[in-house]
């Protein structure tokens, strides 16, 4: 028989870990397991059960047109709102950050609400907006051009719709991240790069960013992951329309859980997505760990 | 540059500056003028999300899930955090690890995996379900929020409390936590947001409109396709986005001050 001894800092850790230590394997290690598990099996119709089918759902998925649809979008989707985010993140933070600006606490509280916005909230406002009757087509009849699309209803321009609303709601995060960081920089550095008469552009770029740029790696890779994963902008703004055009693999993924019912076609579409992620995902706990 | 900085938070803000200005508006006149302001202030758009649908009940339950959410999710990561501060236990790296990992795993692996257990105790179209999901979803991020913030107070305050007769425990609750009060703010605002405005699995977990949370009741109310009631939508929408909102501007410091000092570093 094996005694496992338990002692010291373990044994006084364990009251402490003990409620935490049963969430996570009920509900992160099990589900996990069990879906990855899932994505082996394949379901029967109308839910009469499930066989063991090995690569089949893998092979199917990579069959599917649609996924690969799916996969193109998200990747559009994800490069563009974390592009975006970024570049008008850091200059938004960067205006912030002037020394005369005032009040600039208060700009900082009131640029985070949107992230602070429920996100079902924000796509059915962003769906208003984009509509064909909406204050944008309202604005550009205004000043004069007769015929603006139906941003939403028009496959070139709905993915597009839905990154603005994505954007809307992740970019305060950004701002606020990025500004906390350029507070926090060593101010010597910088007198010392004005009076080797270093302009403010090759300061931004050899000093600020490297300074930066643990910080804003992990906000990067957080960033990604969070919106690769987004399910409710396009649910509420499109759906995935028209002609899924705007369709993304969480949300494909939950139609086929959910809507025809094959949960081991989707928790192999899930596993696709997870290995895309494990890339940043190992960025990031790189970065947070060297932090420490 | 003072004034662009005033108009770049005009122009964040100005989507939800139109929900509020809708929301007193009739959707007759919202589709015939969609940049107009009404006159008068129409406050029928709330009588009708308040008087002729599920809203009030689905408040409650979102107030209720969002609330209980809260609670374990302090005293777990609380608990979580101080062990990750304090104490060296096998495994520790395996948990961290595992924890900075989930934040990566996609809602769908997540759902499908348990799903047949949901169903199985009863926890499917039951708030309970909801709160069990949110409560561990929380706990990566804040746990190692507040393990940042305890790392920060020095270990000799609780061993000077524990040289005085003290439990560790006791000298955790009465001498550590009350320090960590701002962390403990960000913590319960982190996951009042979630909690509050998660959609995904509230969508798959809560079937019937009763049960539903608010995010649920807006999809729903939404509709797929034909058209669309914007004024007792925007009335609706609204009367959800504001809670988080009061909450996050009342705690905002320390949120802020969380995710700067202990969750990105």
């Amino acid at each position: 028989m094996i005694k496992i001894k338990i002692r010291g800092d373990t044994l006084r850790a364990i009251p402490y870990l003990l409620p935490i230590l049963i969430a996570i394997a009920f509900v992160s290690v099990y589900p996990f397991v069990n879906g990855i598990i899932k994505s082996l099996y394949t379901d029967q119709v109308f839910g009469t059960g499930t066989y063991f089918s090995g690569w089949e759902n893998f092979q199917e998925v990579f069959a599917d047109n649609l996924f690969w649809v799916g996969l193109k979008n998200n990747l559009v989707w994800s490069f563009s709102c974390v592009g975006l985010e970024l570049v008008i993140g850091m200059l938004i933070a960067l205006v912030l950050n002037l020394p005369y600006i005032k009040f600039r606490s208060i700009h900082r509280a009131l640029i985070l609400l949107p992230w602070a916005t429920t996100p079902v909230v924000a796509a059915l406002i962003w769906r208003y907006i984009f509509g064909v009757m909406g204050p944008l087509n309202e604005m550009l009849r205004a000043i004069g051009i007769a015929n603006p699309p139906g941003w939403l209803i028009t496959p070139g321009y709905s993915l597009a719709a839905c990154i603005v609303a994505n954007i809307w709601i992740g970019l305060p995060f950004v701002v606020v991240i990025i500004l906390a960081g350029l507070q926090s920089l060593p101010t010597e550095a910088y007198e010392a790069a004005a009076i080797d008469g270093a302009g403010p552009f090759r300061r931004f770029f050899f000093l600020t960013i490297p300074l930066m740029k643990s910080l804003l790696l992990i906000l990067v890779t957080l960033t990604t992951i969070w919106t690769f994963n987004m399910f409710d902008i396009v649910f509420s703004m499109t759906n995935g329309g028209p002609g899924n055009s705007s369709l993304l693999l969480s949300l494909y993924a939950y139609q086929n859980a959910f809507a025809y019912y094959q949960q081991g076609y989707a928790s192999a579409i899930g596993v696709i997505c997870l290995a895309i992620l494990l890339i940043p995902v190992a960025f990031y706990i790189k970065e947070v760990r060297s932090e420490n | 540059m003072n004034i662009i900085a005033a108009l770049l938070v005009i122009l964040i803000l100005s989507p939800l500056a139109m929900l509020v200005l809708n929301s007193f508006r009739e959707t007759s006149a919202i589709y015939e003028n969609p940049l107009g302001i009404a006159e008068k202030p129409y406050f029928g758009n709330y009588a009708r999300i308040l008087q002729n649908t599920t809203f009030g009940r689905n408040f409650a339950n979102s107030l209720l899930v969002t609330v209980v959410t809260v609670s374990l999710c302090i005293v777990v990561t609380t608990l979580a955090g101080y062990a990750m501060s304090r104490f060296n236990f096998k495994g520790k790296n395996a948990l961290i690890l595992w924890l900075l990992a989930s934040q990566a795993f996609p809602g769908i692996l997540m759902i499908v995996g348990i799903f047949s257990m949901l169903t199985r105790y009863s926890l499917q179209n039951n708030p309970l379900g909801l709160i069990i999901l949110y409560t561990t979803f929380t706990i990566p991020f804040c746990s190692w929020l507040l393990k940042g913030y305890f790392d920060a107070i020095p270990r000799e305050l609780e061993e000077a409390g524990m040289i005085d007769g003290c439990t560790r425990f006791k000298a955790m609750r009465i001498i550590i936590v009350p320090m960590a009060v701002p962390g403990i703010i960000a913590v319960g605002t982190f996951a009042f947001l979630l909690s509050w405005n998660e959609f995904f699995f509230a969508l798959v977990v809560m079937r019937d409109n009763i049960n539903y949370t608010l995010p649920v009741f807006l999809s729903r109310f939404l509709g797929t396709g034909g058209a669309v009631e914007w004024g007792p939508l925007s009335a609706g929408a609204l009367l959800t986005a504001l809670p988080p909102i009061i909450i996050f501007l009342f705690s905002q410091k320390y949120l802020i001050g969380g995710l700067t000092k202990g969750a990105l570093k």
